[in-house]
């Protein structure tokens, strides 16, 4: 691979531009209360059907980073933790913003963030390609047990009930099966309409499932008026307040500690943003001379947390760009995007585009350099973000879109399947299911029944041919070995929260 | 008035029927030829997974000490709805009257629903020409 010509492309006018397009929208979207990064990528996932996969990627990527930082601003700016990763970041961020330091907690998250990102993006371009050479040896049974392995992480991501969560991620496979079938090239449940010959449209149920259904939560919220903010605080930046490079150097080594606990775990699938920042709060507050000003608003406080969830997002990428396993919404709605530029994630990814996952992955190193950038200057505009109504978020949202879904196939009948993606999924968000599942379920779907049936015609219809083999037998084993480290994971939080 | 529902219970029985229609369904709408390993085979083993685990809901919901309850206020429940059908109405009336006029008629219905300021009104506006604007000459999408 020629360096010189990675660079080139990574230093190109229009790859940087988009990477720090999608910052600065990411960072809105995160810092928008009941907004996340996530969301961010699926509503522009639109604007990258005419792009190179190269830029769309590093677009999208800038936004799930801006997006992982915004998500801290709206944490210590309103005391609400718009994503799972921020809840540890409110302990101390909201606490100092309340003495008047929000803008020295903002430009702490900010830094933390960036090196937390900067150390998982170079674990990404170390591990990735070793992890991807051993993968590239697997056969159909391989798949089949990797694709098992990936549907196990539906568990993880279940919120309070691994049953909705399994129920709600074979809802997800159904979904998939619609359309041609691979193996026989029989059609499955198309109702002789040619817009389901090949399934439905991603892009339409992702937006659906995430997007539109929160237009209907926040709808449902203002007539339940759970929608009152009345924890907000002065959200003007003072001038002066600036993080001074003593504070930032006496946090360096919870910094560094927090961005190797949260690149390590976030190469787990499905380990969470939550362990993560927690775990490496802990730490910090362990570790630390005064532990008696954590939870007051102390600065390693905010750093540990932000320093750790960065460094997750870029780790959580090695086993969805190499295994083909999305191990967070982010990573799947990321494998999403990269299947839509026609690069399928997994062991043939490296071989087949080799060029632009390294392109890709060295972006990262950029953006997180960028995002510091934008961090620096714009922090006080970014603050302001917070207070757009949420009424002109919803209906925009919407707009959005409508406009999104329609871009691709230019098909009416996919907007209908917009609409009701997001109307079901508000019902089912209501009655305790999660969104994620669906997701994975429709990613995973396919890559298991293809594999399943693959392993079966090989082995003569028997069986034991998942048991036979050593990475088959691996995976397996990692399969189980994951459920009970859900389990395990389900009763401490039961646990705790009692 | 107030109706009250065991959230697991409801869940679990939506699962079951749904789960049972696809049954019945998966054989005029899947035709094969050969029986064993056919196009039927993965479809039928997630059907039967779903009956499965969403009678496990059902019932764990009678013996779940922590089962919610949802109370739903009919008058808002009927407001969702008819948000919901606005929604739809929005998506027919893009192909009819085009983008802008019909995204401007969703958002004034949008606001009466929501009770929010005239000026948003002005300021949503703004918006979809702008999004219109840049779908059509940026990415080369003309939307209705």
């Amino acid at each position: 691979m020629d360096i010189g010509n990675i660079l080139i492309a990574v230093f190109s006018p229009q790859n940087l531009l988009l990477m720090n397009i999608g910052l600065f929208i990411g960072i809105i979207f995160g810092a928008i209360p009941g907004l996340t990064g996530n969301l961010g990528i699926i509503v522009s996932l639109p604007l990258t059907f005419s792009l190179t996969p190269i830029t769309a990627m590093t677009f999208l990527l800038g936004i799930a980073w801006g997006g992982g930082f915004g998500g801290s601003i709206t944490a210590i700016l309103v005391g609400t933790p718009g994503t799972a990763g921020a809840a540890a970041t409110v302990l101390d961020g909201y606490p100092l913003a309340k003495k008047g330091h929000a803008k020295k907690a903002i430009q702490m998250a900010l830094t933390a963030s960036c090196i937390g990102g900067l150390i998982s993006a170079i674990s990404l371009l170390l591990f990735s390609p070793l992890i991807a050479k051993v993968a590239l040896l697997f056969g159909p049974p391989e798949y089949f047990m990797l694709a098992v392995f990936g549907i196990s992480i539906i568990g993880a991501v279940s919120g309070k009930s691994i049953l909705k969560g399994i129920i709600i991620g074979c809802f997800g496979f159904l979904l998939g099966m619609v359309g041609l079938d691979n193996i026989t090239g029989i059609m499955r449940f198309t109702f002789n309409s040619m817009y389901l010959f090949n399934g439905f449209e991603f892009i339409s149920i992702l937006l659906g499932v995430f997007a539109l259904s929160q237009v209907l939560v926040q709808v449902y919220d203002y007539y339940h008026n759970k929608n009152n903010s009345t924890n907000i605080i002065n959200r003007t930046l003072q001038k002066d307040d600036n993080l001074s490079i003593k504070e930032l150097r006496a946090s360096g080594k919870t910094i560094f500690k927090s961005s190797l606990i949260g690149s390590a775990i976030g190469a787990i699938p499905a380990a969470g943003p939550v362990i993560a920042t927690f775990m490496s709060y802990n730490e910090a507050k362990t570790k630390s001379k005064h532990p008696e000003n954590f939870g007051k608003g102390e600065l390693e406080g905010i750093a540990a947390p932000e320093a750790a969830n960065n460094a997750i997002t870029g780790a959580a990428l090695i086993p969805m760009l190499t295994l083909g396993i999305p191990g967070s919404g982010i990573a799947a709605t990321l494998m999403g995007a990269l299947a839509i530029q026609g690069m399928s994630p997994g062991p043939m990814l490296f071989s087949e585009h080799g060029f632009e996952v390294y392109v890709i992955m060295c972006s990262l190193i950029f953006i997180n350099i960028f995002m510091y950038i934008q961090g620096r200057t714009l922090s006080k505009y970014f603050a302001l973000v917070t207070k757009v109504p949420t009424k002109i978020i919803t209906i925009a949202l919407m707009i959005l879109c409508t406009a999104g879904a329609f871009s691709l196939r230019k098909a009416t009948f996919d907007l209908y399947v917009l609409v009701f993606a997001g109307i079901i999924m508000f019902y089912l968000i209501r009655l305790g299911f999660p969104s994620v599942p669906i997701v994975l379920g429709l990613l995973l779907g396919k890559l298991a029944e293809d594999n399943l049936r693959s392993s079966l015609v090989m082995s003569n219809g028997s069986w034991d041919i998942f048991v036979t083999r050593p990475m088959s037998i691996f995976f397996i084993l990692l399969t189980v070995f994951m459920l009970f480290g859900v389990i395990k994971q389900k009763r401490n939080e039961k646990l705790h929260s009692t | 008035m107030k109706i009250k529902i065991r959230q697991n219970l409801i869940a679990g029985l939506l699962f079951m029927i749904f789960s049972a229609v696809i049954w019945v369904m998966i054989p005029n709408h899947i035709a094969v030829d050969e029986e064993g390993l056919n196009a039927q085979f993965f479809p039928k083993i997630v059907v039967v997974t779903i009956f499965i685990l969403s009678t496990i809901l059902s019932i764990s919901s009678f013996f779940n000490k922590d089962e919610t309850i949802l109370i739903l206020e009919v008058t808002n429940e009927l407001k969702i709805i008819a948000f919901a059908l606005s929604m739809v109405a929005y998506i027919y009336l893009l192909n009819k009257i085009g983008f802008i006029i019909s995204s401007i008629i969703f958002t004034t219905t949008s606001l009466l629903f929501l009770h929010g300021k005239k000026r948003y009104l002005i300021v949503m506006s703004i918006f979809i020409i702008i999004i219109y604007i840049s779908f059509r000459f940026i990415l080369d999408i003309r939307l209705p």
